[in-house]
């Protein structure tokens, strides 16, 4: 019988409750103008041949083969992986460093420091990337450095040597990556109480121990939400390619967002930009649904 | 309800974004069928009544324009010029979609070769200036035989010979900038011919001087210094005829296999800045200015930031000629003027081409260190100026101007820096370099032909 009512009660007609809808409506329509809108607005255009002045020619998948069968699309893509080592793992292992020593000692003026090696993260990346192509440049501070020690045979043009272009541009990502990693992790670390890592020292764990087994797990969602957000970057890249060495020398840096731009705004092969784009969209979305699949599998 | 109004945004975005086809509610109506048979006169343009004529140039023309526009506005009272200069790379890729769109301006600058002005072209959107040229004279005050830049067929389809679309007043080209004291510190007079050129190189690296500057993170740069040692040795017409898309041209050659290999073997022997691919051109332009290096290989352009640093120190020759005797090298007329072919005002806008292209104004492009293409005896203002003027002369007159490579194609920039950056670091031949030039080249023929 009680089965039954409940039943009834669960076959009940509801009502539909306008107000939560209203109240999303704003953010509902600004997303679906700005995000939804253009996403399929760039599916349509890669089907079109179209140089944004005369009608656009229906194509097919015309775009995407001319694209993937181009072969410095796949090295632009093999670039921006390079780029996810420096974007993305070197500034984590960085930040869990940072992290580990400050939970341990306490440094006076903690904040201070905290800002300072925050500041990279808030420079416009303009800025940084022609800083960064004076700090590099053939007479720039490294190599008086270099030749100061008395090692001119490793001075080079770094951003103009087709050897070393890709690994300086991914640490200029380094240095502006870090900062995100770092504070992240501290505010996750926050969390631990200090009982815990009271108890845990009087114990005798070591500093390594406390990070495997206190640190890690208390911030693996930030984590995860640095490793996402900085892959994203890695993949998309483009400020600061495009401002340190447009791609160059060569094709030795470029990465698909030069591409994109290049065809859409210079050639106005817009169909092949807008394949380009999606094919890009495709690749940063299965990396970060595998990367969520993966926490939602060790969180069950 | 999530997935029912993810469905529902879905859709309306599928609907909104794929119910026309890209561009095709464009209109390239032409206002312009009027033709001109005489010079417009001030009548003509007061007949329009209050007018605003828009004008799009590029940062190069910000002075040009700052002694035109008044001149212009006093004359033609009626009219007030609303000036809008933009960056070269930013005016490259803005003003096509500008003149397409609603409110194009009427007058703009292009680029020659089919990525600008083709484009244009092709798509009606800028006027047949024929008429204009004939009723102005143009060809008496200017080297015609130059014009072939800016002509095209109707349909767009060829270019080099048909209808005139464009002109500019002044001339731009690379040709060898000097630091006179470095030169006779190290005994060397100017060179006269591309063997004393060599042997300058030599002796200036011998003295542990730069004997070549150059700053080339910007890519377009070698391809300028690459263009004067080819117009030392490929006849200058074989050059123009691969831009222009002649048929059976070619960029695989043996003269240009020499230029190439010349161009590694000065890169072997240390004659440009060391690191010049981390070196950005207006940095280098910066480090020849301030008294570094012997030799600047560039466009008259720099003449500016070259003559306020080395003052009379500055000299400037054509490039250096080879056997054939003719001097070669890149360069062109300026960025073309053009008028929309939406243009409401066409009288007003051919006034105002008319006064940039008039005679008399050569002497102000001039007052400005620009090189007025107009064959008038003109009063240069530093020795510097003079130098340029003569081998402006001297270009025109050997037809020398190879116009830029990268006017063949609309690619033809991006293929044609990266390789040749590519070639100079030895990571590929001169024949991997001129076929991967040839590839571009032929692909783009063909996709015209279809």
């Amino acid at each position: 019988m009680l089965t039954k009512s409940h039943n009834e009660k669960k076959w009940r007609p509801r009502r539909i409750d306008l107000l939560p809808i209203i109240f999303v409506s704003p953010a509902l329509i600004f997303f679906a103008l700005f995000v939804i809108y253009p996403i399929f607005q760039t599916i349509w255009l890669s089907f079109w041949k179209w140089d944004r002045i005369s009608p656009g020619i229906w194509v097919g998948i015309e775009n995407y083969k001319t694209v993937l069968s181009n072969p410095e699309i796949y090295s632009a893509f093999s670039h921006s992986f390079v780029f996810i080592v420096f974007y993305s793992a070197i500034p984590i292992f960085i930040g869990l460093i940072i992290t580990t020593l400050l939970l341990r000692v306490r440094v006076r003026g903690e904040g201070f420091f905290r800002a300072i090696l925050f500041i990279p993260q808030i420079i416009s990346t303009v800025v940084v990337a022609i800083s960064w192509r004076w700090i590099y440049a053939a007479d720039g501070p490294i190599n008086n450095f270099l030749i100061l020690l008395g090692a001119e045979k490793i001075a080079t043009a770094w951003l103009g040597n087709f050897d070393t272009a890709l690994i300086a541009v991914g640490l200029i990502g380094t240095w502006t990556n870090y900062g995100l990693a770092m504070i992240l992790f501290l505010s996750g670390a926050q969390r631990i109480s200090q009982d815990l890592l009271d108890a845990d020292r009087i114990d005798g764990a070591s500093m390594w121990q406390e990070f495997r087994y206190i640190l890690l797990p208390s911030i693996r969602g930030e984590i995860l939400i640095v490793l996402i957000v900085t892959m994203t970057l890695a993949l998309r890249n483009f400020d600061i390619v495009w401002n340190a060495t447009q791609g160059g020398p060569g094709n030795a840096t470029a990465v698909p967002s030069i591409f994109i731009y290049k065809s859409a705004f210079v050639n106005r092969y817009v169909g092949e930009a807008a394949a380009t784009s999606f094919i890009l969209a495709i690749v940063i979305f299965s990396i970060t649904s595998v990367l969520l699949l993966s926490r939602r599998e060790s969180d069950d | 309800m999530k997935t029912k109004v993810g469905i529902a945004l879905i859709t309306a975005s599928l609907m909104v974004a794929g119910c026309s086809s890209p561009g095709s509610d464009g209109k390239n109506s032409a206002n312009t069928a009027e033709t001109i048979n005489q010079p417009v006169t001030i009548e003509e343009v007061a007949a329009l009544g209050d007018i605003t004529l828009d004008v799009w140039a590029d940062a190069g023309e910000e002075n040009t324009m700052k002694i035109l526009i008044p001149k212009y506005e006093a004359m033609y009272p009626n009219v007030k010029v609303n000036l809008t200069i933009k960056g070269f790379d930013d005016l490259m890729s803005t003003v096509v979609p500008a003149l397409a769109g609603e409110g194009a301006p009427d007058v703009a600058q292009g680029n020659q070769g089919y990525g600008v002005d083709g484009a244009l072209v092709k798509a009606g959107l800028i006027r047949k200036l024929t008429d204009v040229a004939t009723a102005y004279k143009w060809s008496s005050i200017y080297n015609s035989g130059d014009f072939g830049q800016f002509t095209w067929s109707e349909d767009g389809s060829q270019y080099g010979s048909g209808e005139l679309f464009g002109m500019s007043p002044v001339a731009e080209f690379v040709g060898v900038f000097y630091n006179k004291k470095k030169l006779a510190k190290l005994g060397v007079s100017v060179p006269t011919s591309f063997d004393e050129f060599v042997v300058a190189l030599e002796t200036a690296k011998k003295a542990k001087e730069t004997p070549i500057v150059l700053g080339n993170s910007d890519k377009w740069p070698a391809t300028h210094v690459f263009g004067l040692i080819q117009g030392a040795f490929t006849p200058s017409s074989e050059t123009k005829d691969f831009i222009t898309g002649t048929p059976g041209s070619s960029f695989v050659s043996a003269t240009n296999e020499t230029a190439l290999n010349t161009l590694r073997d000065w890169i072997k022997k240390g004659y440009f800045t060391e690191g010049y691919d981390g070196v950005s051109a207006d940095d280098a332009t910066a480090k020849f200015a301030a008294g570094e290096g012997v030799f600047y290989m560039g466009g008259t352009w720099f003449a500016g930031t070259i003559g306020e640093g080395l003052g009379d120190d500055a000299g400037f020759i054509a490039n250096p000629a080879a056997g054939s005797g003719k001097r070669a090298g890149t360069g062109s007329y300026g960025l073309g003027w053009h008028i929309s072919s939406k243009t409401d005002a066409l009288s007003a806008s051919v006034a105002f081409l008319g006064m940039i292209m008039d005679a008399e104004f050569a002497q102000d492009l001039a007052s400005l260190n620009r090189i007025p293409s107009a064959k008038s005896t003109l009063k240069a203002s530093s020795s510097l100026l003079k130098d340029m003027q003569e081998a402006g002369s001297r270009m025109f007159a050997d037809s020398g101007l190879t116009f830029y490579l990268d006017w063949a194609t609309d690619t033809m920039y991006d293929v044609y820096t990266s390789k040749l950056q590519e070639f100079m670091a030895g990571r590929i031949d001169a024949s991997e370099m001129m076929q991967a030039i040839q590839d571009n080249w032929t692909k783009f023929q063909e996709s015209r032909s279809n």
